[in-house]
């Protein structure tokens, strides 16, 4: 078996491929600097394909079947009334600024206005501003993903979110898809956080349609020094969505930088690739996450942390709640080279499996060059805690009540990451509405 | 209130509660004592609801009802409590919650009015002076890195807040300093009415100084194999088991 994929989709994308100047969607110019990325990275994606389970990082994660379909390429842009979909998304009492896309593309009107220092930027004023020559396609697409690299080449443009003064309240970004016919969205997003910026994120992904998409959303995130970015990650996908998702987090000295990602049953299929490099010393990063899986569907989440210099610190901790006959990957690297004395990276993964037919497949990948390091990990997978069941029952808890409230102390420590109340609590209901603990029951219960 | 007849129950195959008989009134405390390992944690999770025991034979009833057919949540709404000798640790279930959920439930089920915010910080206030409780672990979660003792009082503590009929204390003695014995057993005392009971089970009559019980029972090999008043457990204190052994040895060949 090879160690790629080159199936009808594959096919498809070559024939199908145009630069931007023959594209007749696009009203936007690329920089020429910019089309050789383009023309690197479609050269690459020709090459190399999907990749297929041969290779060590998709080992569990088989993209044969979610590809067998042609994803096309949009011919036109497609409407969708987003007046309703915007806010169903909006999340009570977050106060958020709200930045609506619609398959990748900046729904201006739609959107909040932005305080003062902070900019989003689409088309031509992203393609030509300063940071664009210097940072796009600097981060992603050196780490040779070839996902990525399809990313960079089907574009038709990207958004530019640069951020100059912390906010007083979080951003959140609605990333809305819609297509009436099976359709490939890539989208592609730069962030720039100046210096001395304080700020909170939240970032939701939704389908208002039923047929099925292949999402592939790349964000490359510069942080300069003493930046501290929280970002909260919300897949909220239906099952019709097949997702790729990675991002790629540059971290200069002294910045912090707090992901959490969650996701809920939906999308089929769920690739994230959440990564972290530190560059600058006494920087920070913190990779948590929660998913709770159900039906066939498959959760994948791959983290690196990188530390390229001394004396930072990292913590990750991912947790998964998997009912039915969901699947759930996790692979958590931690780099540390040669130069990173005084290095401290923790790293934890748990699972509980609420079904016999689910499955967890868990690695901790650690590469330490460097001897003046505290590192540790630990994994368990289990199920739910029989005693703990039990004792909550002597006391009246019906078994449900029991168990949900078990699951609800499972979820808590990630949750618990979230220093946004109103966040917390939105996911929080999506758990609970998600969650269904009757099914989980062990048979004859 | 409680009649156990020939209770039989086995743990994967192995019979371990041979056929115990017992009746509790309302009002009366009994103590259960017994070597290690003579099957009195498993009465008490038989009685509980335990499904990692088997009942093989013999019948239980409840205020008049079948208790072996009610699921664990509702012997504890219609009224059964009992005190693990080894309480679970729970983290990120706090305390308070908890006990507000349980509280919820049982009241539901005996149609009483849910109780409001205050009233129910005011009976935990109560409750947790009446046994002394730190108040400070009851924002903490379940157990969860609670001393021995702590637990222990913590089990005492959801025993004054939910009020049942009859309450089973498995060795809740056992891992008490002096201080926090007469705590309990005062608590205990506080507690008992004409209308409910208590199951005591410890090794020590110490905490039956205390805790004055009307009847003592033996439990040994899965069944009572003796039953007294109090002055058998002093009986115990100073012979041991051996002699009642003995006795029930030679009365079977
Ligand atoms: N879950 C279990 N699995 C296997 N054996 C068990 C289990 N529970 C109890 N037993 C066995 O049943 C017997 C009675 O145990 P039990 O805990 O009821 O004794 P006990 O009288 O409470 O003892 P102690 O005074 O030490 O608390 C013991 O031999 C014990 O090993
Ligand atoms: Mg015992």
């Amino acid at each position: 078996m090879s160690k790629s994929i080159f199936n009808s989709f594959y096919q498809y994308l070559i024939e199908n491929y145009r630069l931007p100047e023959d594209n007749q969607r696009n009203d936007v110019t690329w920089p020429k600097a910019l089309l050789e990325h383009k023309q690197k990275a479609f050269e690459f994606f020709k090459t190399h394909g999907f990749p297929s389970t041969k290779q060590e990082d998709w080992k569990y994660t088989n993209l044969a079947g979610p590809l067998q379909q042609v994803f096309h390429i949009p011919a036109n842009d497609t409407v969708a009334d987003l007046k309703t979909a915007i806010a169903n998304a909006s999340i009570k009492d977050a106060h958020a600024y709200h930045i609506v896309l619609l398959n990748g593309k900046w729904q201006r009107e739609l959107s909040d206005p932005l305080p003062d220092g902070v900019h989003f930027l689409d088309g031509k004023d992203a393609l030509h501003h300063y940071y664009a020559e210097e940072y796009f396609a600097s981060l992603a697409d050196p780490t040779g993903v070839s996902l990525v690299a399809m990313n960079t080449a089907f574009i038709p443009a990207f958004n530019l979110l640069h951020i100059q003064k912390s906010t007083d309240r979080p951003l959140h970004i609605m990333h809305f898809y819609a297509a009436n016919e099976p359709a490939f969205l890539p989208e592609r997003l730069l962030l720039v956080a100046e210096e001395s910026v304080q700020t909170q994120w939240i970032d939701t992904f939704h389908q208002l349609t039923s047929a099925p998409v292949f999402i592939n959303y790349v964000a490359e995130q510069f942080l300069k020094e003493h930046v501290a970015m929280d970002i909260f990650l919300i897949n909220q996908l239906p099952s019709s969505a097949v997702v790729f998702h990675h991002s790629e987090t540059y971290l200069h000295s002294q910045s912090t930088y707090h992901h959490v990602n969650f996701s809920f049953p939906g999308a089929g299929f769920i690739r994230n690739n959440i990564n972290a490099r530190m560059q600058g010393s006494s920087s920070e990063a913190n990779l948590w996450g929660l998913y709770l899986s159900g039906g066939q569907q498959l959760v994948d989440n791959h983290t690196i942390v990188d530390h390229q210099v001394a004396s930072c610190n990292s913590n990750e901790w991912y947790k998964g709640i998997l009912q039915d006959k969901s699947t759930g990957v996790f692979n958590g690297k931690i780099f540390v080279e040669k130069g990173a004395q005084k290095t401290n990276a923790f790293q934890k993964n748990n699972a509980i499996l609420l079904s016999r037919e689910a499955t967890v497949h868990a690695k901790p990948q650690l590469e330490i060059f460097a001897d003046d390091v505290k590192c540790s990990h630990g994994s368990t997978v289990g199920q739910m805690n029989e005693d703990a069941l039990f004792y909550l029952r002597t006391r009246g808890l019906s078994e449900l009540t029991a168990r949900q409230l078990l699951i609800e102390a499972f979820a808590y420590d990630i949750l618990s990451k979230v220093q946004n109340d109103a966040v917390a609590h939105h996911v929080m209901q999506l758990l609970r509405q998600h969650l269904h603990v009757e099914s989980a029951l062990p048979a004859g219960a | 209130m409680l009649q156990i007849k020939n209770l039989q129950a086995s743990v994967n195959g192995e019979p371990i509660l041979k056929g115990v008989d017992l009746e509790v009134k309302a009002g009366e405390i009994h103590a259960i004592m017994g070597p290690n390992g003579s099957g009195k944690s498993t009465l008490a999770s038989v009685l509980a609801g335990n499904e990692l025991y088997e009942v093989t034979g013999g019948e239980v009833w409840f205020e008049g009802k079948n208790l072996l057919e009610m699921a664990p949540e509702i012997r504890a709404r219609e009224g059964l409590f009992m005190a693990f000798q080894y309480p679970v640790e729970i983290p990120g279930v706090s305390n308070i919650n908890f006990l507000k959920t349980a509280l919820a439930e049982i009241r539901e089920h005996r149609g009483l009015p849910p109780l409001s915010a205050k009233e129910f910080m005011q009976r935990l206030k109560e409750k947790q002076e009446l046994v002394e409780f730190n108040a400070s672990l009851v924002n903490r979660s379940l157990n969860e890195g609670f001393s021995g003792g702590e637990k222990k009082r913590n089990e005492i503590l959801q025993l004054a807040m939910l009020e049942p009929k009859l309450a089973i204390l498995d060795e809740t003695d056992s891992g008490l300093d002096i201080d926090a014995l007469r705590i309990v057993a005062n608590g205990v005392n506080k507690l008992r009415s004409k209308d409910n009971a208590f199951i005591i089970i410890t090794h020590y009559q110490r905490l039956l100084q205390y805790i004055i019980p009307d009847y003592v029972h033996v439990l040994y090999d899965g069944r009572i194999i003796k039953s007294g008043t109090k002055e058998l457990a002093y009986e115990l204190e100073e012979k041991g088991y051996d002699w009642i052994k003995e006795s029930v040895q030679a009365s079977l060949s």
